[in-house]
């Protein structure tokens, strides 16, 4: 977290603001995207694109949106009541705010990953293969997929002798690296994570972030966490939110060293949050 | 001071006083326990043990003018009107709770809820009344109807077991229904979402993960709903038929009369003689232990799933 001395001027450099590398393709394109429950608007009017293959981090003090907005790209938050949603999202294209989209079908293809680890009340075999049975994949070819899964989770060699053990006998960070392992089965592009380490020890949390940053490889990542650390240390991109909007957004490394806005600059310094 | 001190004392009394009072008040129930089973092993076992306790369990003649005390029709009619009873209520019951939970809109819930609650407060000598005009008179359309070329002619009085489940059915669907409620409302949110976000459909999550993550507390639900319904009596007084015999086997006998447990006591205690009156208190002892074995199941159950 390194500062320059001097803050250039916010004016001059707008388009710095909302820029990361331009080179990478775009997955999501979000804009203008307006969220409410009933008459309290929580996210004003979001512009913001998320890059193939990167992970990008949304970091932002409680409530300022972070959750709602990452809830809204797999259209989880048609589970909450009383919404209204203007704006646009285009997923790899298409609108998924639009009337018609399935959130059914476009769940398979963006995984989520939670805050506490939420394994079924299963085996380990089952939790994985789970996704795919619902979707209609045939049995001979499920342990294909739970070993692909659990081989891209890093976490095959932990189990494979006990794949039909209850997912419970598995430590808090292995649970969760389950969780991812049974979100990659289904075979998405995304995978959406809500502060996936905050309910587990620094050892197991270090090895949920080396597994994010060895995904990207395959998959697009986008993470809500809390610890700026955390997002310096495995993201590409930062976003930060702050009461319903980005404040400002940018190559992660660039961001934490050199904000461009003050409150950005304020919340990474640990002055408010 | 003086008069804090006083006061001090006074309270302290009243404490204790009402302490003591309240665990008197609470011991009650378990003295009566003891005491209940006290008295019916005490009139019913010795019995038990001159007739043989193999001959009155599994014996298949009941004949009180004769000294005849083989309760084995009466078992045969007690399972079967409880085991029908669940085959028809477990189903609906947690049909029923998964609606009420995961479904309905909270307007919906709003009238269901209590209504399955007044539903537990009918009397059951009500509800017999209404299985004597109603269900008796439904059942005996079937049976002299399309069915009266494959039933014996004693079958087609309407007093049946079925008569008797599907009264049961009215009396414990409440208790499944509650409970199974609870124990699907104990079921973490978080599963529910982890199904959702893994692209499950509503349906699909509910029998995929939330009720399998509740099967305990589902099968307390049932268990208890067959204690209670292997203890019912009046109702199913009225509709069973109370013959003593040991309907045929096929699916004819759910059409046939019989009599239960309960009702072979509560029918003949009010005439009985000393060692007639001996054999109903065995009967008591066989219920009693049916009960206590299925109560126990609950306990353990439901110990486990919270």
């Amino acid at each position: 977290m390194v500062k320059l001395a001097t803050r250039p001027e916010i004016e001059t450099h707008e388009a710095m603001v909302n820029s990361a590398t331009p080179q990478s393709e775009t997955v999501y394109q979000i804009e203008d995207l307006r969220v409410a429950y009933g008459n309290n608007e929580v996210l004003h009017g979001i512009s913001l694109p998320i890059r193939k293959n990167q992970v990008t981090a949304l970091i932002g003090p409680s409530g300022c949106g972070k959750s709602t907005l990452l809830k809204t790209l797999n259209l989880m938050i048609y589970a909450d009541e009383n919404i209204h949603m203007s704006g646009t999202i285009a997923f790899e294209g298409e609108n998924i705010l639009r009337e018609k989209q399935d959130p059914l079908d476009l769940r398979k293809r963006v995984g989520m990953v939670f805050q506490k680890p939420s394994p079924f009340r299963k085996s380990i075999f089952d939790n994985v293969s789970y996704g795919p049975k619902v979707h209609g994949v045939k049995k001979k070819d499920l342990s294909e997929i739970v070993e692909r899964s659990l081989k891209d989770a890093y976490l095959f060699d932990e189990v494979k002798d006990r794949l039909h053990d209850s997912a419970f006998s598995l430590s808090g960070g292995q649970q969760q690296r389950l969780c991812i392992a049974r979100a990659l089965a289904t075979s998405p592009e995304v995978i959406l994570m809500d502060e996936p380490t905050s309910a587990l020890d620094p050892k197991a949390t270090l090895a949920v972030e080396d597994l994010i940053s060895k995904l990207k490889e395959k998959y697009t990542v986008v993470l809500v966490t809390h610890q700026m650390e955390q997002a310096a240390r495995v993201s590409d991109s930062t976003a930060f939110l702050y009461m319903g909007n980005v404040v400002e957004h940018g190559e992660t490394h660039r961001l934490f060293s050199n904000p461009l806005r003050k409150q950005t600059e304020d919340y990474i310094t640990g002055r408010f949050g | 001071m003086m008069f804090q001190k006083v006061r001090n004392r006074k309270s302290n009394i009243e404490e204790s006083v009402v302490k003591k009072i309240l665990l008197i008040m609470a011991l009650t129930s378990v003295l009566s326990l003891g005491l209940i089973a006290f008295f019916i092993f005490m009139e019913g076992l010795p019995f038990m043990f001159n007739y043989g306790i193999t001959e009155f369990i599994f014996g298949t003649t009941w004949d009180p003018t004769n000294q005849v005390y083989g309760i084995f029709p009466m078992i045969v009619g007690s399972v079967l009107a409880t085991i029908l009873a669940i085959f028809i209520g477990a189903p609906i019951g947690i049909a029923v709770a998964v609606f009420l939970v995961e479904i309905a809109p909270p307007r919906v819930a709003k009238v269901i809820r209590p209504a399955v609650q007044l539903m537990e407060g009918i009397p059951s000598v009500v509800i017999g009344l209404f299985g004597m005009v109603i269900i008796l008179d439904l059942i005996r359309r079937l049976s002299r109807g399309p069915l009266s070329e494959f039933l014996p002619s004693t079958y087609q009085t309407g007093y049946s077991v079925l008569a008797g489940a599907i009264i049961l059915v009215i009396m414990i669907l409440p208790t499944i229904i509650s409970i199974s409620a609870d124990a699907i409302r104990a079921v973490p949110k978080e599963y529910k979402q982890a199904a959702l976000a893994l692209g499950s459909s509503q349906w699909q999550t509910i029998y995929r993960v939330v009720v399998p993550a509740a099967k305990s507390g589902l099968i307390a639900a049932v268990v208890l709903g067959v204690g209670r319904a292997i203890g019912e009596t009046m109702a199913i007084i009225m509709v069973i038929g109370n013959t003593v015999l040991i309907p045929e086997l096929g699916w004819e006998s759910i059409f046939a009369p019989v009599r239960t447990l309960t009702g072979n006591i509560a029918l003949e205690m009010g005439y009985a003689g000393p060692e007639h009156r001996q054999a109903l208190f065995a009967t008591g002892i066989i219920l009693f232990m049916f009960i206590i074995i299925i109560n126990s199941i609950t306990i353990v159950l439901r110990k486990k799933e919270y």
